[in-house]
């Protein structure tokens, strides 16, 4: 009788989600505009730029093409909720769905993880989408099997053009061609986040500027019990792009990556790379600043021990940075006041560009390069390309979330957004400095040596030049 | 005075033996909690919030809400009863093929004698040796190619023919434990080859049977790399396909992540309680136990 009782149950909750799930129409999914609960407060009045307000490419009358576009990207619903790059992302591409009726935009979303294994796939069996969203660090590869459309041409003749920051086609440009209109947001992956107040008890009127100055003060925080600054690397990825990837431009500086990554003769080996990797041992293995389990715990864990005062700063990307200050802004609006946000501190050794963090764009909106044989539904692919990186999604994340795109936005009217958010996007596009993101280039198989042997450099258990000599081999094997 | 001495050596005994089954007992019930810990914890954790549940991930939610199903069930990008139906679809299918085929092979290996039959034998054998990951792009290119990607019936392919190896493996060694005596009495009884085999075989391997069939609904029902490489379109999405979307490229939400797979779990326990007393017998007489 019980088993007859719960199988029932069982089996109303089977219908009711499967009810739940039949009015979907996946293949052109709705934009989600609304203010997703994790982003940083926008103003009430604030709402999505018009398609309108941008260059009339998107207009359906411009194109002959008519019939079916693949798109396959990674904004999905979920996240979009606190990701504003996402969410502009969707609701870019549902406008331009919108304005070409005779266009069949066909999405194939999926996470982030999965959209790689799946491109890597489609890449292997040379059957990528019409339009996909390129990382960086395949642009390479990609571009030399002739898989990716050459976009120089059309990207410099875009009516867009003087607006694009330049320094984002970077990772997606070999041998003077740009292969990719770089998308979403470009938000900091290296920003400390620190409590003005408790580092002001601690006798400090603002964030260290350098590490032996964050080391004397660690001696205070650790008396009062609490760490002096919380760090999570469970993930294995988040002390290359939200540490290393800064803290070695200190040492080397940008040219050392640039010639990484042209194969110009920089090496892993090089003596300022290596001291960089000492240095990242020495804070993590000699010093008490971070918290004991920062090898165990990821990102997510360790802003919470921010969050919940245990820690007197944070060290993570623009994504922590937006989930910090919504949950402090709800459950501790005091403590969320006090949010300062600086760059790493230099070490005493280091003697390039002290005030520089990560920053950059991941991906870009690219073209396999079979569309190119059917010249109208080229153009349709380009213009969805340009739309969706232009000023309509700029004017839209700047306006909503006080981030940036592509698209330089000018006045961009910070007044209506809380303090906190100002003085971030302050931080991240006019006071420091910016430097690449590693694993935005070169590729997966050397950066998943490094990150593992990162790890156990972090733990102690390897030497730097063991980890630089790893790195280099996996670069010359894989690169 | 020896009475009393043997009295207390009962006593002795029984204290001992008291001791013994509490101890045992302890363990299985410390084992027991380790089993069913994380279904416990997957439940109370769906009713939190994400923030909640970042800040202590074992503890009780104080504020209980079932915010996440309400979520999860009203917003139809999420399509999880799509996929579920994909899945229950695929998994049906494929797990009828592979018991049927599987058995009507595994038996013709078992006992009919012709030449190349242990060379069969071991081919089918080998596909249990071949990882499928080192396959995915070969049959990714294949099933492109032939137009057959991309469509309901995709995933049976595969998972049929990764499926059909254990099933053939196991019906075989279940075959050659019945007597032929059976099958030579029913010949003589005038039963053709393939009434034998559906009427007197078959139930005699139904443990066997719903063994395999056990161990194919769970592993197609869980399958991932096919359904990622190989089906395009959301609409045709499976369940652990489908349950990927609560995961960020940053940040998870794992309340929602788990509040999703106790609904996507629905039709796999209505499953196990209908047939609960076949399951049970199936793994107690079948060649995998327990």
């Amino acid at each position: 009788m019980k088993k007859k009782v719960i199988s029932i149950l069982l089996s109303t909750a089977m219908i009711a989600s499967a009810l739940g799930g039949c009015g979907s129409s996946p293949e052109t999914p709705a934009a989600d505009t609304a203010v997703p609960a994790e982003t940083p407060a926008a103003p009430a009045e604030t709402t999505a730029a018009p398609a309108d307000d941008t260059a009339s490419s998107s207009d359906s009358s411009s194109l002959a093409y008519t019939g079916e576009l693949e798109i396959m990207h990674y904004s999905t619903s979920e996240e979009s909720q606190g990701n504003g790059g996402s969410d502009g992302f969707r609701t870019v591409l549902a406008d331009w769905d919108a304005a070409h009726p005779d266009i069949t935009l066909t999405q194939n979303i999926l996470a982030n993880a999965e959209y790689k294994t799946q491109i890597a796939t489609l890449a292997a069996a040379d059957d990528l989408p019409d339009v996909f969203l390129l990382q960086g660090m395949n642009t390479i590869e990609w571009a030399k099997q002739g898989l990716v459309y050459d976009l120089t041409d059309t990207i410099k003749a875009s009516p867009y053009y003087s607006d694009y920051n330049t320094a984002y086609f970077t990772p997606f440009t070999t041998e003077d061609k740009i292969y990719g209109f770089p998308c979403l947001t470009g938000g900091t992956c290296t920003v400390v986040l620190y409590d003005k107040q408790m580092w002001k008890d601690a006798g400090y009127d603002a964030f260290p500027t350098t590490w032996a100055d964050v080391e004397a003060a660690s001696e205070y925080f650790n008396g009062q019990g609490i760490t002096t600054v919380a760090f999570g690397n469970g993930g294995k990825w988040q002390a290359n792009s939200c540490f290393m990837s800064t803290l070695g431009n200190r040492y080397t500086g940008p040219e050392w990556f640039s010639g990484l990554i042209a194969k110009s003769g920089a090496s892993f080996e090089d003596a300022e790379f290596v001291a960089s990797l000492a240095e990242t041992q020495r804070l993590f293995t000699e010093t008490k600043i971070f918290n004991p389990d920062y090898n165990a715990v990821t990102n997510e864990d360790a802003r919470e021990y921010y969050i919940a005062g245990t820690a007197a700063a944070f060290i993570g990307g623009n994504w922590d940075e937006s989930y910090i200050a919504a949950t402090l802004q709800e459950s501790d609006p005091d403590k969320w006041a006090n949010i300062g946000f600086a760059v790493l501190p230099q070490p005493a050794d280091a003697t390039k560009a002290p005030n520089s963090q990560n920053i950059g764009l991941g991906y870009a909106v690219a073209i396999n390069s079979k569309v190119a044989d059917d010249p109208d539904k080229l153009a349709a692919a380009i213009d969805l390309a340009e739309y969706i990186t232009g000023p309509a999604f700029s004017s839209f994340v700047a306006e909503k979330y006080a981030l940036g795109g592509l698209t330089k936005v000018s006045d961009v009217d910070l007044s209506g957004f809380d303090q906190i958010t100002q003085d971030f996007y302050n931080w991240s596009y006019i006071d420091t400095e910016t430097c690449e993101i590693y694993d935005s280039y070169i590729n997966s198989a050397v950066w998943d040596v490094f990150n593992t042997d990162l790890q156990d450099l972090m733990n102690g258990d390897k030497t730097p030049e063991e980890v630089a000599a790893n790195a280099q081999a996996a670069y010359e094997a894989n690169y | 005075m020896a009475v009393t001495n043997k009295n207390s050596e009962i006593k002795t005994h029984k204290v001992k033996d008291v001791i013994l089954g509490v101890l045992l007992n302890l363990v299985l019930v410390i084992f027991s909690i380790t089993c069913i810990f994380p279904l416990v914890w997957m439940i109370y954790s769906s009713v939190k919030e994400k923030r909640a549940f970042n800040a202590d991930i074992i503890g009780f939610p104080k504020q209980p809400t079932l915010e996440n199903y309400i979520r999860i069930l009203t917003n139809s990008d999420y399509h999880l009863g799509e996929s579920m139906m994909n899945s229950v679809r695929t998994t049906a299918l494929s797990v009828l093929f592979i018991v049927l085929f599987g058995f009507i092979v595994g038996y013709i290996l078992a006992r009919v004698r012709f030449k190349g039959n242990r060379i069969l034998y071991g081919m089918f054998l080998m596909g249990m040796l071949i990882p499928i990951h080192s396959l995915l792009v070969p049959i990714y290119v294949v099933f492109n190619r032939v137009g057959i990607s991309n469509k309901w019936f995709t995933l049976l392919l595969p998972y049929i023919s990764f499926g059909l190896p254990l099933a053939i493996f196991l019906v075989e060694g279940f075959v050659k434990g019945i007597p032929v005596a059976l099958e030579e009495a029913a010949a003589i009884d005038g039963s053709s080859f393939s009434r034998t085999l559906w009427s007197i075989i078959l139930p005699i391997c139904k443990p066997i049977l719903v063994t395999i069939g056990i161990i194919s609904t769970f592993g197609n029902w869980n399958e991932f790399s096919f359904a990622l490489v190989l089906i395009k379109n959301q609409a045709l999405q499976t369940v652990p396909l489908a349950l990927t979307q609560f995961k960020g490229q940053f940040a998870s939400d794992y309340p929602k992540q788990m509040a999703a797979m106790l609904i996507t779990m629905s039709p796999i326990v209505i499953l196990y309680f209908a047939f609960s007393k076949e399951i049970i017998k199936g793994m107690v007489a079948g060649a995998v136990k327990g």
